[in-house]
């Protein structure tokens, strides 16, 4: 996905430009010349004067081209729908997978990611099975990270 | 280095835990480099969540042990499928893939594994020698000399990583400003948290990291051809047949190798990538024979893969002696270092010098490892490349999730890790290198920090950073560095003006 050099540097002259605004509100602690704003200043000045330089590239070379590209997804509607998936279903762990659990959670998102790529379902099934069960088994029991075992009893 | 120090490494390296680590490390690189799509970097990435809950050594054993491997084993895809596993293999590639449209393919991995192997061990033993001497000059060493080697290595990393120098600095200051993102560090008073209490710690670099290495690839791969040319049949030539008499045709060609990557790796900020690409360049220049070059020949195989390892090792030279990493690889590590309390720089190897030596030691059983891992590599590198892509993609992002979840046992690790993903996807989509966003968010505090102190002892006056001898070759090469692409603009835009007049 390309974006033009215009919209590109002129995000990042404005980004600069908000962090330099954000840094000034910060208050500096008393008897000290150089507080918490200093390093932020000299970021947001970097970030606008590169961010302008790309926008002047970008207005120099200014062609036919759209501001928005997305030629190199034409035509990949299982690509688009698997990218769609892939960042929805990790948007949806946030709030789902502390209810469902690792397993549960783990076979509903990977298994129909698999069968958009074309895995046969006797190879996808026993994969995300082994997957999640050894991600919980050695992330949960090995390493003692609080995983959500959820609705489904795990074997140990 | 005494033999007291050095014997107590080798108890240290001796241990079960950190001989596991490495072998578990390198069979996890072996698979992960040899699969086409799957980086080295992303490897690493996946595997700090696991080192978190590691013992220093074994923890640094791995990423070790795994980004050897992984590199390495990056050049199977390349010789058998034309596909680079790393940027650093890209350089001989063509080479590499001509040998194995001669019906040579075990020759070209057999050159590939055996030489970065030995690469690696000279890079180690660098590491080694050059090491510990670099950390007692260091040892002298005040802000200002750390404030100017971190700005060497930031600004060498957005200067190499991007052939626009504004975008490769657009990077950088990303990764700083995410780093300002928490408690200050002079005055510990938070910044940009909006209020929320996930953020007064800051950004943590491993979902960070996760997100712009695992998740941004992932995306990246849904948009591209995914359909890869079937792997040559292998013949039944025996991995590493020939190799000897390689080592006394091309003597020269691998010790220009192993001399430039050490060199070049060394370099803070510039890592081992851009060495391959010298050697394989520089290796055609004093060949005899330069017009067998791109038809399938050993020699220039030969200079760059021993080149590649050597500077991979002798990257770890700025990160552990300065704690200024070169490159994604060693940035991680020095994180990895810095959440174990064993802060990397001069006064690690004065206070503990079993602990760097011990930590340097794994370079030389990781590369040695290389060499029967890289024989079965070359035995099953095509059932490894007929792994399908559609099932190893939902187990990465699982293992994504599960290991940003695992950083602060927070679901907000893997909204770090998805906003990350979609940055890192965006910005690399559009030219934006990624690996100037880790080193600045990694040395972003170690660079703030001693700025603030140098501005303070010095009083605000700038001069006065150029006061200490070290300091004032450190600040006048990074002065030249920055002022070398606005000199590099100037003479194109006066030849354009020259011309259209």
């Amino acid at each position: 996905m390309r974006i033009d050099d215009r919209l590109v540097g002129l995000f990042f002259s404005l980004l600069g430009l908000a962090t330099i605004l954000a840094a000034r509100r910060l208050s500096s602690v008393p008897g000290t010349t150089y507080g918490p704003d200093l390093m932020p200043i000299l970021i947001g000045l970097g970030m606008m004067g590169f961010g302008l330089k790309i926008l002047w590239a970008g207005v120099a070379a200014a062609g036919t081209a759209p501001w928005i590209d997305l030629s190199a997804w034409n035509g990949r509607t299982r690509g688009v729908l698997s990218a769609v998936w892939t960042i929805l279903g990790v948007a949806a762990s946030i709030p789902l997978l502390d209810t469902l659990g690792l397993p549960l959670y783990g076979l509903l998102f990977c298994l129909p990611l698999m069968i958009l790529a074309r895995a046969r379902l006797i190879v996808a099934v026993p994969a995300v099975l082994g997957t999640v069960l050894v991600a919980q088994f050695v992330f949960g029991e090995m390493l003692h990270v609080p995983l959500p075992a959820g609705l489904i009893p795990l074997p140990w | 280095m005494d033999a007291d120090t050095f014997l107590t490494a080798l108890g240290i390296v001796m241990q079960a835990d950190v001989l596991l680590a490495v072998a578990g490390g390198a069979i996890y690189g072996l698979f992960i480099g040899a699969v086409p799509g799957l980086t080295a970097t992303m490897a690493t990435a996946l595997l700090v969540p696991v080192t978190f809950y590691m013992a220093p050594v074994p923890a640094i054993a791995t990423i070790v042990a795994t980004t050897a491997m992984a590199i390495t084993a990056g050049d199977i895809p390349g010789a058998l499928l034309r596909i680079p596993g790393t940027p650093a293999s890209a350089a001989y590639v063509d080479e590499a893939y001509a040998l194995t449209l001669k019906g040579k393919a075990e020759l070209a991995m057999s050159i590939s594994i055996f030489f970065s192997a030995c690469g690696g061990l000279v890079g180690a033993l660098a590491l080694l020698v050059i090491g510990p001497a670099l950390a007692r000059i260091a040892l002298n060493f005040s802000s200002f000399e750390f404030f100017w080697l971190a700005m060497l290595g930031l600004m060498t990393s957005a200067l190499v990583s991007s052939r626009d120098p504004a975008r490769g600095f657009i990077s950088l200051l990303i990764g700083l400003l995410i780093a300002t993102v928490g408690l200050d560090v002079t005055s510990g008073q938070p910044r940009f948290t909006f209020g929320s209490v996930e953020l007064m710690g800051g950004v943590s670099f491993i979902p960070v990291m996760i997100g712009m290495f695992a998740f941004a690839e992932i995306l990246r791969g849904y948009s591209s051809n995914a359909t890869l040319p079937p792997p040559p049949k292998l013949g039944a030539a025996r991995p590493y047949k020939g190799i000897g008499r390689l080592f006394k045709r091309y003597p020269f060609s691998f010790l220009r190798g192993v001399t430039l990557g050490t060199s070049v790796g060394a370099l803070p900020g510039v890592g081992g990538d851009v060495g391959a690409w010298i050697a394989y360049g520089m290796s055609r220049r004093f060949s005899k024979t330069p017009e067998k070059y791109g038809t399938g020949h050993e020699e220039g195989l030969v200079e760059a893969t021993s080149c590649n390892n050597a500077g991979l090792s002798s990257a770890w030279i700025p990160a552990l002696v300065f704690g200024i990493p070169g490159d994604a690889v060693t940035a991680i590590a020095v994180g990895v270092l810095f959440m174990k309390g064993l802060n990397p720089g001069p006064r690690l190897f004065a206070e503990n010098p079993s602990m760097p030596t011990a930590i340097i030691m794994t370079f030389f059983l990781a590369n040695l490892l290389l060499i029967p891992l890289g024989y079965l590599a070359i035995r099953s590198a095509r059932h490894i490349l007929a792994v399908p892509r559609a099932v190893i993609v939902p187990i990465i992002l699982i293992f994504s999730i599960v290991g940003s979840f695992a950083i602060n046992n927070t679901m907000f690790g893997v909204g770090v890790m998805l906003a990350a993903g979609l940055a890192g996807y965006l910005l690399e989509e559009n030219g934006f290198p990624i690996a100037p966003i880790i080193l600045g968010l990694v040395l972003g505090p170690v660079l703030e920090r001693n700025f603030i102190m140098s501005m303070q002892i010095a009083d605000g006056n700038l001069l006065g950073f150029f006061e200490r001898p070290i300091a004032a070759v450190l600040g006048v090469v990074v002065c030249l560095l920055l002022l070398l692409p606005l000199l590099r603009g100037l003479v194109r835009w006066r030849g354009r003006a020259a011309n259209a007049s």
